[in-house]
């Protein structure tokens, strides 16, 4: 398969002045963007570590995978949604690959989302859990929830063109997400075992879930479950996709 | 080389500008407005050889920029055919794709990037990019700071570094001082020797005389005139006169 070295190019040059951006090109700009994660950690730490986090084995690590994996996606998929609407003089002016501008604005929030999960992994090293073999499955994981974000983004950017309140909507359906995915509580507590498969539906559930097992609790996911919440993310990659391309064609002209 | 076959471009006026959801959902269903389309391009039938620098006038409105998009491929004609050999440099304007918060160094390797060019490319031409637009003392300001004939140069130095065939210019050098432009008609000449193949979208007569071999002269969305580019410029300015 020949790669287009332009597309590629591009790719990184949107995700480098993305981050730049966001940062301001400064360490100190970087560590703000890291003080949003560590705020949330504080505040859900204070407020449940007693009540849900006490029967929960290092409940602070338990959080901060959950945030770290949640605020990927949130981030990620918010980016994107304004990644075509911020660039539109540029786009109405370059023949650029729409895919290229939110692959940029999702690997621009990878780069930092990756850079939350070494301090994950060092507080885990810290504490002495250390890690299992079972981390040669977090990359899997990740791709998953690449796959399910880089869907989801082509669709919210696309919409975000046609309609100028997708931005509120999305919104209203991260906070709601916020409650829905287990990120500060285990769902064993709130969910019932008959509603649990249909709770289970939400991939991002899962995806908290196993990178728990994996960082956590030192636990391989069941190989079979992971080939599910795999297909799961390729199958709504794809209609997002088909969407995408069905809308693709007349974006430029809209912007 | 570019050939153009029966070229029409037409828009849905209710296709333009973002809707409110509820709105356009409700619009979608009742297909509503979807009737309303305005031509901007009419059976436009050209041929441009390899090497040649043509010009593109018009008033406001005529076709212009929506030609030089669909042979940019940014739109895609409602009908006729296009047949293009070689590479287009895959911008229609220049200057406006900078983004103002970004250091001037980094929206140069962002353009560059976007013109076809790697990383390593840009930074072996970096001084060259630099010097020929003169903007040294801002590389690591925003590009913000610059003025749009700062911004202007800047590009049009960035896409000299391309060894792509054809290259679009709407509106070229409608903010570039004297000596840029005396600058530029050299790299021009340049490209012309080297059989890169140009098009030249402009207002201002002086530019289009001074680099056009042949001038193509739309109205409305259809050719109005294709040919010799003093005997079109001249057509121009009667129409316009007449108009007025």
């Amino acid at each position: 398969m020949k790669i287009d070295r332009r597309y590629v190019n591009i790719i990184r040059e949107f995700m480098i002045s993305g981050f730049k951006l966001r940062t301001g090109g400064a360490v100190l700009g970087f560590a703000w963007t890291l003080l949003h994660p560590l705020l949330m950690l504080l505040i859900l730490y204070m407020l449940f570590s007693k009540r849900i986090g006490s029967g929960i084995p290092h409940y602070g690590i338990f959080l901060m995978v959950g945030i770290v994996h949640w605020n990927f996606f949130s981030r990620a998929t918010a980016n994107s949604l304004r990644s075509i609407i911020t660039r539109r003089v540029m786009l109405n002016n370059v023949h650029i690959p729409i895919t290229a501008v939110v692959a940029g604005s999702i690997l621009e929030v990878f780069v930092s989302f990756l850079f939350e999960l070494f301090i994950v992994g060092g507080f885990i090293l810290f504490l002495g859990i250390g890690f299992s073999k079972a981390v040669f499955w977090l990359p899997f994981v990740i791709f998953i929830q690449l796959l399910l974000i880089a869907g989801i983004s082509l669709v919210l950017a696309c919409f975000n063109v046609y309609f100028k309140d997708i931005e509120y909507v999305w919104d209203v359906m991260l906070k709601i997400g916020f409650f829905v995915t287990p990120i500060f509580y285990e769902p064993s507590m709130f969910v019932s075992r008959q509603k649990l498969s249909l709770y289970l539906i939400n991939p991002l559930t899962r995806i908290i879930m196993f990178a728990r097992d994996i960082l956590l609790f030192r636990r391989s996911p069941d190989p079979i479950n992971m080939l599910c919440l795999f297909l799961s993310a390729l199958v709504i990659f794809l209609v997002c996709y088909l969407v995408f391309k069905k809308l693709e064609g007349a974006i430029i002209e809209r912007i | 080389m570019i050939a153009l076959r029966n070229i029409s471009k037409k828009f849905s006026l209710h296709a333009r500008g973002r809707s409110i959801l509820f709105k356009g959902i409700i619009q979608a269903v009742k297909k509503k407005n979807s009737q309303k389309t305005i031509c901007a391009l009419d059976n436009v039938t050209i041929d441009i050889k390899k090497g040649e620098v043509v010009g593109l006038i018009g008033t406001n409105g005529s076709g212009k920029s929506t030609l030089l998009k669909i042979i940019c491929r940014m739109y895609k004609p409602t009908t006729g055919a296009m047949q293009i050999k070689g590479d287009v440099v895959p911008i229609v304007r220049l200057g406006s794709t900078f983004i103002p918060d970004l250091s001037v160094k980094d929206n140069i390797f962002l353009y560059g990037a976007i013109v076809g060019l790697d990383r390593k490319e840009v930074r072996r031409n970096l001084k060259k990019i630099i010097d020929f637009a003169n903007v040294g003392d801002f590389v690591n300001s925003e590009a913000r700071t610059l003025s749009l004939g700062m911004e202007e140069r800047l590009a049009f130095s960035v896409v000299m570094q391309t060894t792509k065939d054809i290259l679009l210019f709407d509106e070229m050098l409608s903010a570039g001082d004297r000596s840029f432009r005396n600058k530029s008609l050299e790299i021009i000449n340049k490209f012309r020797n080297a059989k890169k193949t140009i098009i030249i979208s402009s207002h201002d007569m002086e530019t289009i005389k001074l680099f056009c071999d042949r001038t193509l002269l739309l109205d409305k969305g259809h050719v109005v005139d294709f040919g010799d580019t003093d005997s079109v410029v001249e057509k121009y300015t009667k129409l316009n006169n007449n108009k007025s």
